[in-house]
């Protein structure tokens, strides 16, 4: 192919359509870095060899930056003698057009995915997956030599490529019978098969394939649903069997049943015996009971009359045993309460108001005690609180400095004494030597003057004034001299107002005014002690207060102990207490036995009133015992009436003694049996019943299943499988004849190519000759006779260089780089003169000769222009066009040349 | 005397697989056939029609198989007709008789479900052995017994199964002496879908074909029989559509090409005409020959129902058709191809091929033949 035009919008850095157009000879594409020449490269893979609607990453890439714009690109190429034109758009709505020209005039062959795949087929190339890759290009793999890609394919040449160069080779080999031959075979063999030797997606072997899968899984689903219905028909037959041999079970069922019901009948009536019986046995029994009872009744309260009467007699006796008690506590209670009310309890009463008056007469004599001292302590209290009171003016009235008024005029009388001694230090000395000795100095004010020298001390601005002369001034030596006279000042001002306060003429008043104030509080802290040591001496109440409320006692104590005898009004303390120990001795001994006489009559008290409950007691069992004997002769007499006698009723007794005998006796017998009689017929009926019971409840199981399973089958049929089934395997055996044909077919045809393959292989080994002749040609005018021959291996990929000086064959990696990538470039340019034998085909490089030194490079512009000239359209992109200069052909400046021209 | 009509193996719904594309039509061919049976016992006017099994291909075939047969066998009303069940159709649970589309059959039909005696007026007794499974290794017959001393009605049998003089009789053998054992004046039967008779054992055979193996089917019997004891009178009807056809003729030479032709033609309307063909071609033979064979096979192909052409690739790749081949390339893969096919190891470089498969090296052969003398692919 021949490229001619490459129109390019929306493609990276070109937003606006570009346009280039290329010469059939040699094109150089010139352009700084990032100008767009390899963009213009990957334009013509992407329109090529891309499919259209690839949304690969990519792709995506085309973008031009930071937009959604969608990249176009048309391009107008030859091949074949034919013009081409094919526009695609990527990424949104994208498209892809083939147009052909024809008389002129563009015509569009194919649209989308038609156009994709008819360009590969012109350009010989594969499908590719997400995007193209130097293997899906065909001749271009070889023959565009572009920047990211590999100088040489991994393993091999594409097919194309080596059949490019085969048919070179055949074509001057082969027979034109021949070449029809090995046309049909590939004919035949690409029905069925890719180049790359797969099954073709659209052969009739695949499609035929994939209908008889198809087929063969839609027999499948048919027949496993017929084997449903088989299934189903199984079960229907095993449940008709089923139902059959129950029906049958039901028919025997029932007439065991009706047997085993005429069992139960009897059974029936035999029970209904055996209840007469039972009931006649149970009346005798009844009757014989009520006998026996009311024999009993009779005869028990015969009994209990005894025993009540019996009791009576002992009731009776312990009742009066009881009274006679009773009044017998009473008069030792009455007694007992005589002797502590009218004995013991007066004299207790007496003891007591004796005591009390001691007592009084006790607590007087204490009180009078308490009043002489508080009286005595109220009055040294008096003395010393004058004292303090003495002392105290004193103080006050002394006007003298305290301790710490002492202490602060002391420092600053010292503080004044050191700060007027570096005044003295610090003043300026001042002499004046007159040759006149009288001459008088006036000083203003008056400085104090050196006694040695006759200086005069100045420690302010001082004026002298000589009369006759004039007057000298003398200020201070700085500022530090006059801080120190002000402090002086102060200092001297703190003490003068010390000793003014205190009327003190010097500072040792001071001191002894303060000797004196310590002293008079020395004084008064004494004074004060004693008066807290009184205090001391009376603690808690105030002594006044205590003496007001001892002489309330004495008045009160007075008042009790008027009552007391003459003689105890004379007695000592020690005789008081002894008497009121003695009294007190004596009103316990008292209280002590007005308890003890308590205590015997509350005793005598409860026996009493025990006795007469018990009386009561007996008394009422008396009644009781009489009650109860009456009501058993009444209920005696109530019985009796049926019987006249007791005798009557012992015989009454006997007789129906004799009657229940006779009636267990025939129940007995009636009973004999009963299991086998009357409780197996029973048994039987009943499991009969639930057997029928069970096989009707199977029987209706299985008609449920029967219904179920002929309504599955009939739905079923109702689909008409059968035939679909028949018709599929019918069309599926034709499929899997004409499958089998086919394949025999296609394998004749690949094996057949195969083997046809490997003798054109063979003979097409020399493919590499003609490849290396052309390198030889070149490499060693390139390489100044460093190298002079090219060894192809058997996918014509270059191995080694033999290199002249060693005479050895070096491997292609051993070289530099720029050489290496100098020899790959032969080669694609070896290639692109073979496979342009037919027709001129487009040979790309793309920016891969940087490496070459500058002879290096103009020799390599000869081989260029050489193969643009003879045999290939070539185009280089290049930063330097200098180092091509020596080549005829057309420029390209990116991008400006493809810029629309402003017409 | 009693006259009836004796068929069987209807088949209705057959799968009829090895037809391929024409299925659907053989299929539908079945009721023309049926409707053809009715005519005939109509127009020969029997007493009753006995259908000796088969009726249904199997208990699965469509609904509309069920209800047209049905409808076919109405169309006998009111001339009796007795159904047996078969082996393809036997009276189970759930079977094609329990369908309702077959419920519509009117009474004149009787369908036999249980081996026990059926009187026809006072002179005829019909023993049906009816088929309640699909295969048996008893005898279905065996039940029917000997004649009473005074019995005097003509006894018929009706069984389906295989006489045991034929081959595969495993399945429901039948003794070929029933008739004599169970004192039969005619056992009609079915199973056997080529016509048959052994005395008074008779197969009417299929009324209408079902397959390339069986021996001149397609038939319907009349029969007529006098009395008790006496031969029974049988009539053969053509009943069938389709004719299907199997040849294996050896051709040398262009005569026996035109003999295969004639036979052909011979065989019937080429539009009813099922044929396979498997041609043993001579070595020898001429490509004109082969030629002649292309275009009568042609012509088949357009004409007859339908042509099963069975081509043995080995015949072909053995002939002695082989074209001289230009020099070079093709002639040393043909020499190749050639020394491989004769068990030896080519030369380098086809040596690698030498195990292909002998089939395989045969085709490419042929096709390698036949690119060079640029026969069409």
């Amino acid at each position: 192919m021949i490229l001619e035009e490459l129109t390019l919008t929306n493609w990276r850095g070109y937003r606006d359509p570009h346009t280039f157009r290329f010469a059939e000879g040699f094109n150089l594409v010139v352009g700084r870095n990032e100008a767009g020449k390899s963009t213009l490269f990957e334009a013509m893979t992407r329109v090529l060899f891309d499919r259209h609607n690839s949304r690969a990453e990519e792709i995506r890439l085309i973008q031009p930056l930071g937009s959604s714009l969608n990249p176009e690109a048309e391009l107008i190429f030859f091949d074949d003698g034919d013009r081409y034109k094919v526009w695609k758009r990527f990424l949104d709505q994208p498209d892809s057009k083939l147009f052909k020209q024809r008389g002129g005039t563009w015509e569009l062959d194919h649209e989308g995915d038609r156009a994709d795949l008819e360009l590969r087929n012109i350009l010989r190339g594969e499908a590719a997956g997400r995007t193209s890759k130097p293997e899906h290009r065909g001749l271009a793999q070889a023959l565009w030599y572009l920047q990211n890609e590999r100088p040489l394919p991994e393993k091999a040449w594409v097919e194309s490529v080596k059949q490019g160069l085969a048919g070179l080779v055949q074509h001057v080999a082969e027979s034109p019978e021949e070449r029809r031959v090995f046309e049909a075979i590939e004919t035949i063999y690409s029905a069925d098969f890719t180049r790359t030797g797969r099954i073709a997606a659209r052969s009739e072997l695949t499609q035929l394939e994939e209908e008889i899968q198809e087929d063969e899984q839609r027999l499948k689903a048919l027949l496993s649903h017929s084997e449903h219905v088989e299934s189903l028909r199984s079960d229907l037959e095993e449940l008709t069997m089923r139902s059959c041999e129950t029906v049958s079970h039901q028919q025997q069922g029932k007439l065991e049943l009706e047997k085993l019901t005429i069992d139960l009948e009897a059974a029936n009536a035999v029970e209904e015996q055996i209840k007469q019986k039972e009931k006649a046995a149970r009346l005798a029994e009844e009757s014989l009971s009520k006998l026996s009872e009311d024999q009993q009744n009779v005869e028990r309260r015969v009994k209990e009359i005894e025993e009540c009467n019996r009791a009576l007699v002992s009731a009776l006796t312990e009742s009066e045993r009881l009274d006679s008690d009773a009044r017998q506590e009473r008069i030792a209670a009455d007694r007992h309460h005589k002797m502590w009310k009218e004995e013991h309890e007066p004299k207790l009463q007496a003891g007591e108001k004796d005591l009390r008056v001691l007592l009084a007469l006790e607590r007087l004599r204490r009180l009078t005690l308490d009043k002489e001292r508080l009286q005595t302590h109220l009055s040294k209290t008096q003395i010393v609180e004058q004292e303090l009171q003495t002392a105290k003016q004193n103080l006050a009235e002394l006007r003298a400095p305290s301790t710490k008024e002492k202490d602060d005029f002391e420092a600053s009388l010292t503080d004044l004494r050191v700060v007027q001694a570096k005044v003295d230090s610090s003043a300026i000395r001042v002499a004046f030597q007159f040759d006149d000795p009288n001459q008088v100095v006036d000083a203003k004010p008056v400085s104090q003057r050196s006694s040695e020298a006759d200086e005069f001390l100045i420690t302010v601005s001082t004026s002298f004034t000589i009369p006759g002369v004039g007057t000298v001034v003398v200020r201070g030596g700085g500022s530090s001299i006059e801080e120190l006279n002000a402090e002086a000042v102060a200092l001297r001002l703190k003490v003068n107002n010390t000793l003014q306060t205190y009327n003190a003429q010097e500072s040792q008043a001071i001191s002894d005014l303060h000797r004196q104030r310590m002293d008079l509080e020395a004084n008064v802290r004494r004074v004060q002690g004693r008066l807290e040591e009184l205090e001391a001496e009376e603690p808690g109440e105030d002594p006044k207060e205590e003496l007001a409320r001892v002489e309330v006692g004495i008045r009160e104590e007075s008042e009790v102990s008027k009552a007391a005898p003459e003689e105890w009004r004379v007695w000592g303390g020690q005789k008081i207490r002894e008497k009121i120990a003695t009294l007190e001795f004596e009103k316990t001994s008292l209280i002590r036995l007005i308890e003890e006489e308590q205590a015997y009559e509350e005793k005598a008290n409860d026996t009493h009133l025990d006795s007469l409950k018990n009386a009561q007691k007996a008394s009422n069992a008396i009644s009781e015992f009489r009650s109860r004997i009456k009501s058993f002769e009444q209920e005696n007499t109530a019985v009796l009436k049926t019987y006249s006698t007791v005798e009557n009723l012992d015989s009454l007794l006997i007789q129906s003694e004799a009657h229940l005998h006779d009636a267990k006796e025939s129940l007995s017998t009636a009973k004999g049996d009963y299991e086998l009689r009357v409780e197996l017929p029973r048994r039987l009926h009943q499991q009969g019943m639930e057997s029928a019971k069970t096989l009707d409840e199977q029987f209706s199981q299985i008609s449920d299943g029967l219904v179920d399973r002929t309504a599955r089958i009939e739905e079923a049929a109702a689909q008409g499988l059968y035939s679909q089934t028949a018709d599929l395997e019918g069309a599926l055996q034709a499929k899997l004849r004409r499958l089998e044909v086919i394949q025999r077919r296609a394998a004749a045809a690949k094996l057949l190519r195969e083997i046809v393959g490997v003798y054109r292989m063979g003979q097409s080994a020399a493919l590499a000759v003609p490849v290396a002749e052309i390198v030889e040609n070149w490499l060693p005018l390139l390489t100044d006779d460093a190298y002079d021959s090219l060894d192809l291996g058997e996918e014509l990929l270059p191995i080694s260089v033999h290199s002249r000086r060693y005479d050895a064959p070096l491997p292609l990696e051993s070289l530099s780089y720029g050489t290496y990538e100098q020899v790959v470039v032969l080669v694609r340019l070896a290639l692109g003169i073979l496979l342009s034998s037919d027709q001129r085909n487009l040979v790309i490089i793309d920016d891969r000769l940087v490496n070459a030194d500058s002879v290096r490079m103009k020799r390599l512009c000869l081989i260029l222009e050489e193969v643009a000239s003879k045999s290939c359209q070539v185009v280089v992109a290049t930063c330097d066009d200098t180092r091509y200069s020596g080549i005829a052909g057309q420029i390209i400046r990116v991008p400006f040349d493809g810029r629309p021209s402003p017409n | 005397m009693v006259k009836f009509l004796h068929t069987s193996d209807w088949q209705m719904g057959m799968r009829a697989v090895h037809a391929g594309i024409k299925a659907k039509e053989v299929r539908d061919t079945r009721f023309d056939s049926a409707l053809r049976v009715a005519k005939l016992a109509k127009e020969h006017k029997v007493e009753f029609v006995i259908i000796a099994g088969d009726v249904f291909e199997h208990h699965d075939v469509d609904e509309v198989v069920v209800k047209r047969t049905v409808d076919i066998l109405n169309q006998f009303a009111p001339m009796p007709v007795y159904v047996l069940p078969g082996n393809h159709d036997p009276f189970v649970p759930g079977g094609v008789w329990h369908r309702q589309s077959w419920h519509r059959v009117e009474s004149h039909l009787t369908l036999f479900t249980e081996p026990r005696e059926h009187q026809l007026g006072d002179g005829v007794a019909i023993y049906p052995c009816p088929l309640t499974q699909k295969r048996s290794t008893l005898d279905p017959t065996s039940w029917i017994p000997r004649r009473s001393n005074h019995d005097t009605r003509i006894r018929i049998g009706v069984a389906h199964g295989a006489l045991d003089l034929l081959p595969d009789t495993m399945n429901f053998p039948i003794s070929r002496e029933r008739p004599e054992l169970s004192d039969l004046d005619y056992l009609a039967l079915g199973d056997w879908h080529s016509p048959l008779q052994h005395g008074r054992a008779v197969y009417s055979g299929t009324m209408e074909p079902t397959s390339f193996s069986e021996r001149d089917p397609g038939y319907a019997v009349v029969v007529e029989i006098l009395s008790i004891g006496e031969e029974p009178k049988l009539t053969r009807h053509q009943t069938r559509s389709l004719t299907w056809t199997e040849l294996n003729p050896t051709i040398r030479d262009i005569t026996d090409v035109e003999s295969l032709d004639g036979t052909i033609k011979g065989l019937g309307g080429l539009d009813s005409l099922l044929l396979r063909i498997e041609p043993i071609l001579d070595t020898e033979i001429r490509e004109e020959v082969v030629q002649r064979l292309h275009v009568l096979k042609d012509e088949l192909e357009e004409r007859t129902f339908l042509l099963e052409w069975r081509d043995d690739p080995r015949t072909f790749a053995n002939l002695g058709l082989a074209t001289p081949l230009p020099d070079g390339i093709l002639q040393r893969v043909d020499e190749a191809l050639s020394t491989i096919l004769e068990g030896r190891i080519p030369e380098d470089p086809a040596h690698a091929f030498a195990g292909e498969e002998r089939t395989a090296v045969q085709e490419a052969r042929a096709l390698l033949q036949r690119l060079a003398r640029g026969e069409p692919r």
